[in-house]
């Protein structure tokens, strides 16, 4: 090749005779060798020493070590090796020789079969003692014995039970063995595998060639401690993985690491190979086997690895069969379709001797993969979640490469960790634990604790997610104790005041509001905005949090003017950030508008609910999700704006979107239902509106959700105006669901006596006069007692004692009231609103009276 | 599993006597295991050495995707797959000597029994040279020994490929050992 000019040592001529005198002499003895050159000399010396150098059959013997140079053609079989006496080498593998040994002792000769392995001393300190120690823990009948294994001269050596036997195939053509005896030998191969990996110790490198059968008849499994030794635990890369291409497994082809289905797949390639005596060409397929292909390659495969005297004909009808099904299973190309262990692959081969069912059900495994993936829907969404929220803080914190570096490794580990906790809800181990979505993550929870303790801001973070989840699964108490494991930790790696402690009071903090601990939630809330007030925009997010939750904290108490203020700075704070436009933004704009509404200026809770429509359509388009909730305020406003047309159209749209995005159910649905009802009672339309509410009521009662109570005092106010007799029973439910509610939140207060007034009108229209003035009048006096009060509520209140009066005939004190109604209504609605019309006009009918 | 460039076709067209085909199967090749040498060198920091049999193992996963079906797409990727090595490995060698940096170089397969042996520039260029020699006596012998040498088949291996017996490659490995010993002649 290029420069390397030399000529060839002989000419043509003289290569052809000296080939031909070699292959004589290779078939010669030793001394008729030696005779037969010595004769040759006499004649052609040249030739003679020519053969001599040439000579291979010599080259087994051997030389003397002066020659031993880089080309050496064979190294010297040592004499001894540790207690072992060589005796000669049986067997070359890919990492070293194997000679057979023997060790007296003064009872009994040990013979062994000493590896002695290539590489030298890096490969011999991986000879550590805890290897050592697993590999003397594979006791097994089909495994071949450790018996010892040391260092010398640099090289790594391995003694092992000698096996004096035969490869496995060859064994099964020589003795011609059928179908069953065959399965029943390696069902030998199985447990052997079983065995090792209930050790932990995976094979890898499992072909037919590293199984030998005895002249007892037991099969033997070799070269687990090679494989062991391998182990690319550390920093090994991936060119030095060592394992046979034709009977790896996809994902060992793809360079990821060996675990047991690893050995379940070359199992199944075994198995294959043991039916039809052919290997199958794995790589010209890819996805899964169908028994068809199976026994479509058994007559038309590649070169036969051994002789194959098995009848094709018998090979092909049983891979059609359920012999093709166990093989096909084994060989699925996820590692997760497989036989998720030996054991159960056994199990099959059992049946299949039994001639019973298979365990793999016509189902199949995605049938109950599935099954597992839907009832554990949750978990495996937030696994996720948790994933990309780990991707999430590395390329926001991260901008040293090395720091880059760690955090992947970080990152993996939490995959790996995930990944694991979906390993221990197996449906396979169900059997020993009926695990819910919850234990699995209280479980989770305790993990974080053990296998991060070197990375606890990643333990903040895990946390975190997990308390997410949590709290969607209704579980706020338990995410709340893990985000106060997490602030205490953080005040101690950086000090009360961190801004990380801020961040982790805020998530500790909403987790307590979710409890229901509202005033421990508010104490968090203002902790938290205290530290995080000066700290810089890295902490942009959690202070807008803190700052929603004191928000929500002051509408919670009725101080709607405070949540007001927080909203305001949390939309200023975030206008700077994501400004002048933003879904976030949007949602802003629409708590600006609750907020207007709660203090009834309903004018500009309108126009901030038609800008954050407005801006959340620019942004995301019509019909998005968070539409849903954008437009229930707008239309809410509407409403409150007498508007009833516009807001007929807008909550109808929500109703719309939230039917197509929600899932069936949804409370916010219910909610949607509810304003669309209330605007179609602000119409005139009672009858629509009872429809509509009564779906809102069911809704929101399956979801046990709180606004049930407002839902049914609007449904019960819009039954009694149209003269139903549920009225009655619907205003009571809505009272005590009301009164419930009130010590959660105090704005419920004055709501439930607006449900109390308008039962006692229910009361008063059912005959049931007294009792009806009583409690009309009592959420009256009640209402009065407070410090302030909702014009508007005020206003209905006293048009409901009225009409209770007008039952009595109290005309005067009826009309009285309704004056003082008409007056607080004007304080917020504009003239031209209908309540104002329609009680304008019922006033001046009654005016002569 | 579909190969990530049409190895196989091109393979097939080259054993039909399409002359590019085998060249571009050869570049592919060639490119291939000069990429991953150059990685391994890297990766080595200075303590450069190349595993010639854990290189062709991973260019044949990443090219054939680690197998080819037929006997003879495979005698060829292997024959292929050899002599890119070969080029590398003196490339290599050459590379090194005009940096004139010593030490080891080649970890190679020479021998079943020492598969663990390294060479030198020198040596490496001077085995090369006698492999030359050797390639013009006896064409076979030199194949065999490259395989078993360059990409690190066993014996086993080799002797499928062949469609010869065990005992033969072992005979023919043997006899090119020998006969490049005595063209190396004072070669230590």
């Amino acid at each position: 090749m290029n420069d390397a000019q030399m000529p060839p040592l002989f000419s043509a001529e003289r290569w052809r005779e000296l080939r031909a005198l070699i292959d004589r002499l290779d078939a010669l003895s030793a001394v008729a060798r030696a005779k037969e050159l010595d004769d040759i000399a006499l004649i052609d010396a040249e030739l003679a020493s020519a053969a001599r150098a040439l000579a291979t059959a010599e080259s087994t013997v051997p030389q003397d070590p002066a020659n031993d140079g880089p080309m050496q053609v064979q190294e010297a079989m040592p004499a001894q090796i540790g207690p072992f006496r060589l005796l000669r080498p049986i067997g070359v593998g890919g990492m070293g020789v194997v000679y057979l040994a023997e060790r007296h002792s003064t009872d009994f000769t040990q013979r062994v079969a000493l590896k002695l392995l290539d590489g030298g001393a890096s490969q011999a300190s991986r000879l550590a003692s805890r290897e050592r120690s697993i590999l003397a823990s594979l006791v097994h009948a089909n495994i071949t014995a450790f018996v010892d294994a040391g260092i010398e001269g640099g090289r790594a050596w391995l003694a092992m039970e000698y096996v004096d036997g035969e490869p496995l195939l060859a064994c099964c053509e020589r003795l011609g063995l059928d179908m069953q005896a065959r399965v029943r030998l390696f069902d030998q191969v199985c447990a052997a595998v079983a065995h090792a990996h209930s050790r932990l110790v995976v094979h890898r490198d499992l072909k037919p060639t590293n199984v030998l059968v005895s002249r007892d008849g037991t099969v033997k499994l070799l070269d687990f401690g090679i494989a062991l030794m391998l182990d690319p635990g550390e920093e090994q890369t991936a060119v030095t993985r060592v394992f046979t291409p034709e009977y790896a497994a996809p994902e060992q082809l793809r360079g990821e690491r060996a675990t047991t289905a690893t050995d379940v797949y070359a199992l199944g390639l075994m198995l294959y190979e043991l039916i039809c005596g052919k290997r199958l060409p794995t790589i010209e397929h890819s996805g899964e086997w169908t028994t068809a292909e199976l026994a479509r390659y058994a007559t038309t495969g590649t070169e036969t690895a051994t002789a194959s005297h098995t009848n094709t004909k018998i090979a092909t009808h049983l891979l059609r069969g359920d012999l093709g099904r166990i093989t096909a299973h084994a060989l699925a190309p996820n590692p997760g379709q497989r036989y998720q262990s030996v054991a159960m692959l056994r199990e099959d081969l059992q049946r299949w001797l039994d001639h019973r069912p298979l365990g793999i059900g016509r189902p199949g495994l995605a049938y109950v993969t599935t099954r597992f993936m839907r009832r554990h829907r949750a978990a495996v969404a937030i696994a996720a979640l948790a994933i990309l929220a780990l991707i999430g803080t590395s390329s926001v914190a991260l901008w040293q490469a090395h720091e880059a570096r760690l955090m992947a490794t970080r990152a993996d580990h939490a995959k790996t960790f995930l990944a694991a906790l979906f390993a221990d809800a197996n449906p396979f181990q169900s059997k020993r634990s009926g695990k819910t979505t919850v234990d699995l993550l209280r479980d989770a929870a305790q993990r974080i604790d053990k296998e991060f303790a070197d990375a606890p801001e990643l333990q903040v973070d895990l946390r975190t997610t997990l308390a997410g989840g949590l709290m969607r699964l209704g579980e706020p108490k338990l995410a709340r104790h893990l985000q106060q494991h997490s602030v205490d930790q953080l005040r101690q790696m950086h000090g009360e005041r961190a801004p990380q402690v801020g961040a982790a009071l805020g998530q500790l903090a909403i987790a307590m509001e979710e409890s229901g601990d509202i005033d421990d939630a508010r104490a968090q809330f203002s902790e938290a905005y205290t530290i995080l007030r000066g700290a810089d925009d890295a902490y942009g997010r959690d202070r807008i949090s803190v700052m929603t939750g004191l928000a929500k904290m002051a509408n919670r108490q009725s101080d709607h003017a405070e949540a007001l203020r927080w909203h305001e700075a949390v939309l200023k704070e975030r206008e700077a950030k994501e400004g002048p436009e933003s879904a976030d933004i949007a949602m802003d704009l629409m708590n600006l508008s609750a907020d207007a509404a709660y203090q009834e200026n309903f004018a500009r809770s309108e126009t901030l609910a038609q800008q954050a429509h407005t801006m959340l359509e620019h942004v995301l388009g019509p019909g998005h999700a968070r539409s849903i909730y954008v437009d229930n305020e707008l239309g809410a406003s509407e409403v409150d704006m007498g508007h009833c047309a516009a807001a007929i159209t807008t909550l109808g749209n929500a109703v719309g979107v939230a039917r197509r995005a929600l899932p069936p159910g949804a409370g916010m649905l219910g909610i949607t239902l509810s304003n669309l009802g209330h605007a179609e009672s602000c119409t005139g339309d009672d009858e629509a509106a009872i429809v509509t509410l009564r779906e809102a009521r069911s809704l929101l009662a399956a979801a046990n959700d709180p606004s049930v109570g407002t839902t049914e005092l609007k449904l019960g106010m819009a039954e009694l105006r149209a003269h139903h007799a549920e009225a009655l029973q619907t205003l009571d439910a809505s009272r005590v669901h009301l009164a419930g509610v009130t010590s959660r939140l105090a704005s419920a207060t004055e709501t439930a006596l607006w449900a109390q007034a308008a039962y006692g009108a229910a009361l008063a229209s059912s005959g049931r006069l007294a009792e009806g003035e009583r409690f009309a009048r009592e959420a009256r006096t009640m209402l009065l007692a407070r410090k302030s009060a909702s014009h508007v509520t005020q206003a209905e209140i006293d048009k409901l004692l009225a009409d209770v009066l007008d039952h009595e005939n109290a005309a005067g004190e009826a009309r009285a009231l309704r004056e003082e109604a008409l007056a607080a209504y004007r304080r917020v609605y504009d003239a031209e609103h209908p309540s104002i019309r329609a009680l304008a006009r019922e006033l001046d009918s009654t005016a002569g009276r | 599993m579909t190969d990530p460039v049409p190895l196989t076709a091109w393979l097939r067209a080259a054993a039909g006597g399409d002359g590019d085909a085998g060249d571009r199967a050869y570049a592919q090749i060639y490119a291939e295991l000069r990429r991953l040498a150059a990685r391994q060198l890297g990766a080595a920091n200075g303590q450069a050495t190349l595993t010639p049999t854990a290189l062709v193992n991973e260019a044949f996963l990443k090219l054939a995707g680690g197998s080819l079906a037929a006997l003879n797409d495979r005698r060829h990727f292997f024959n292929l797959a050899a002599r890119a090595m070969r080029q590398t490995v003196i490339d290599h060698a050459r590379e090194r000597l005009s940096q004139k940096r010593g030490g080891d170089l080649v970890r190679t397969e020479f021998d079943e029994n020492i598969a663990d042996r390294t060479l030198d520039a020198p040596q490496t260029l001077a085995i090369e040279q006698a492999l030359t020699a050797l390639e013009r006596q006896d064409a076979e012998l030199a194949e065999a020994f490259s395989w078993r040498f360059f990409t690190g088949l066993s014996v086993q291996q080799i002797a499928e490929l062949r469609s010869v017996t065990v005992r033969t490659v072992q005979r023919d490995l043997a006899l090119a050992r020998n006969y490049l010993r005595l063209a190396l002649g004072d070669m230590p």
